[in-house]
């Protein structure tokens, strides 16, 4: 029997430092050493106590990990001490990447219930052992909840690209949710396609959001240069969209110096004669949100102070509640609201030109 | 400024000639909802001379927040005053005035009050205008006393809350201060 068994016999266990007792460990047999971790407080090794023991740099990471996986220490046990704040993120990381408990359904529970979102996210961020598709196994584990994983997606430790390459890997990625940095639809065109486009892990994601549906398919356009760009007289070209609450935002860019120009953003669209959009013109100037109900259209907020810049990019967005409620936003400032119920569905969502002027877009988001 | 209108949709609802609200000729900004055949409830800003010619015409009706409240009510009853408003234009052209830059309106993302970003964003641009005109938290005080309200923090609150009295209130005091500015300002330059 190891060491570890004598420390009642010559000195109580409140008397030793962290360091000796990291030391004792490193000498103890870890299902030993295991089994008293698991008696817990009853014993005095209290999960604050042992999280900082499996910091100390006394006790190897070997020996470490094989006390965290031997079999006499609870998956809850194990789960409270590495997801104490006692025990650096790096650490944790070191023995994650090292251990050998069940993967995903040990860790996704670990990750769950016993860590906090900034550690798991550094975890997922920084692992060198775990893969994409192993990460997005693990998110879409039910042992790790909606909730957990969307605090997880939203943590800065864990980076946008990496997000979205375990997302796009995941089978259901709805589960991420909207809100804080996540998002249900966006495009970034980086990938300089329009159909069957590159993941996030093949062309880096420009976002600065973990979207559910990270470029989509679109019905025609060209993609250059990174941006979506329209070149036919009044073009519009459409991507599936159903989504009818939320932000829609999107950045765009109108050629020329003369004529009637713009761009219409039709952020939910049924058919023909029922959608709703932005409409921007350079020769008002305006930006204005509008419907069409019934194959009549309506202007429900006209802005008329809306500088005309030509060749620069600008940027709107516009948002829509479930009881109707909308406000539209050009850049930062808000233009107005407005309330309208005619349309509550949508199938697409559509980028249109005004005029035969080379339009561009960039970073739409819907989130 | 900013008044609550009733008054008819012109158009014929095409791309070229959208259905849109009556306003007289002028080119205010407006937020509009349908409330009956051929009618709107709006609330459109723009300068004081702008909204004095859309009120003289005899098709248009300026309502009070109340009445408008009750319109928005009947036909959406989750909705409020705040629900239908649009930006104004002459807080922005104030502030250009006083050397302050109207973006700085878009500091602010997340609404106090309510849900909508608007109000707040246009209380936080006067909040700066008064605070460059000198009108303190005393002045408010006081002058919310001389009305319906017992304390400043109280207009603030009712112009979050999308009331068109409350905004009005604030941007009269702001327009006599300004004019105040600058007529003292044309007697130092005359002497």
């Amino acid at each position: 029997m190891g060491s570890f068994s004598t420390i009642g016999a010559t000195k109580l266990l409140f008397e030793y430092t962290i360091d000796e007792l990291a030391r004792k460990f490193n000498q103890a047999e870890p299902a030993v050493a295991a089994s008293f971790i698991n008696q817990g407080d009853y014993i005095g090794l209290v999960i604050s106590l042992i999280a900082s023991i499996f910091d100390n740099t006394n006790l190897s990471l070997t020996k470490a990990v094989s006390i965290f996986d031997n079999a006499n220490l609870s998956l809850s046990r194990a789960g409270n001490i590495i997801g104490n704040a006692n025990l650096s993120n790096a650490r944790a990381l070191d023995i994650h990447d090292n251990s050998a408990r069940t993967f995903p359904d040990e860790w996704a529970t670990i990750f769950d219930s016993y860590m906090d979102a900034g550690k798991a996210a550094y975890i997922v961020e920084n692992s060198t052992k775990r893969t994409v598709d192993d990460w997005a196994c693990l998110f879409d584990n039910a042992n790790l909840s909606e909730a957990k994983l969307q605090s997880i997606l939203d943590d800065t430790n864990l980076s946008i690209q990496k997000g979205q390459e375990i997302v796009d890997a995941m089978s259901n990625p709805s589960k991420i949710g909207t809100g804080g940095r996540r998002g249900y639809l966006g495009d970034d065109w980086q990938d300089n396609k329009i159909t069957d486009r590159d993941d996030a892990a093949t062309t880096p994601t420009d976002l600065g959001r973990i979207v559910q549906i990270f470029r989509p398919e679109w019905s025609g356009g060209l993609a250059e240069d990174g941006v979506f760009k329209l070149t036919g007289t009044d073009e519009k070209q459409y991507c599936s969209s159903n989504f009818t609450t939320g932000y829609w935002y999107v950045k765009w860019y109108v050629a020329g110096t003369s004529g009637s120009r713009g761009m219409k953003f039709y952020f939910m669209w049924v058919d023909d004669n029922n959608h709703y959009f932005l409409e921007y013109h350079t020769d008002s100037p305006d930006l204005s949100l509008k419907k069409t109900a019934g194959g009549s259209i309506s202007t429900l907020i006209s802005e008329t102070s809306i500088e005309p810049y030509d060749n620069c990019w600008h940027d709107a967005k516009v948002k829509r509640d479930d009881d109707g409620n909308f406000e539209a936003w050009y850049g930062h400032i808000s233009l107005g609201t407005c309330v309208d119920t005619s349309i509550t569905s949508s199938n697409r969502l559509y980028l249109g030109c005004i005029g035969d002027v080379d339009t561009y877009f960039d970073n739409l988001q819907v989130y | 400024m900013k008044v609550w209108i009733k008054t008819k949709i012109i158009g014929q609802g095409t791309d070229g000639d959208p259905k849109r609200p009556y306003l007289a000729g002028q080119r205010v900004t407006a937020s509009m909802i349908g409330i009956d055949m051929g009618a709107c409830l709006c609330r459109i800003a723009g300068t004081p001379e702008q909204i004095n010619t859309i009120l003289e015409d005899t098709e248009i009706t300026q309502l009070t927040d109340e009445e408008a409240r009750q319109i928005i009510k009947s036909k959406y009853p989750n909705s409020d005053l705040e629900n239908l408003d649009i930006a104004d234009p002459e807080i922005n052209e104030i502030a250009k005035l006083l050397g302050l830059d109207p973006e700085i309106r878009g500091d602010i993302q997340i609404p106090t009050r309510g849900k909508q970003v608007l109000q707040d964003q246009e209380n936080y641009l006067m909040a700066h205008i008064s605070e460059k005109l000198g009108l303190t938290k005393d002045f408010w005080d006081t002058e919310a006393k001389k009305s319906k309200w017992e304390k400043g923090i109280e207009i603030e609150h009712d112009i979050k809350e999308g009331k068109i009295e409350a905004h009005e209130f604030v941007l009269s005091r702001i327009r006599e201060k300004l004019k105040e500015k600058f007529s003292k300002q044309s007697i130092a330059l005359e002497a």
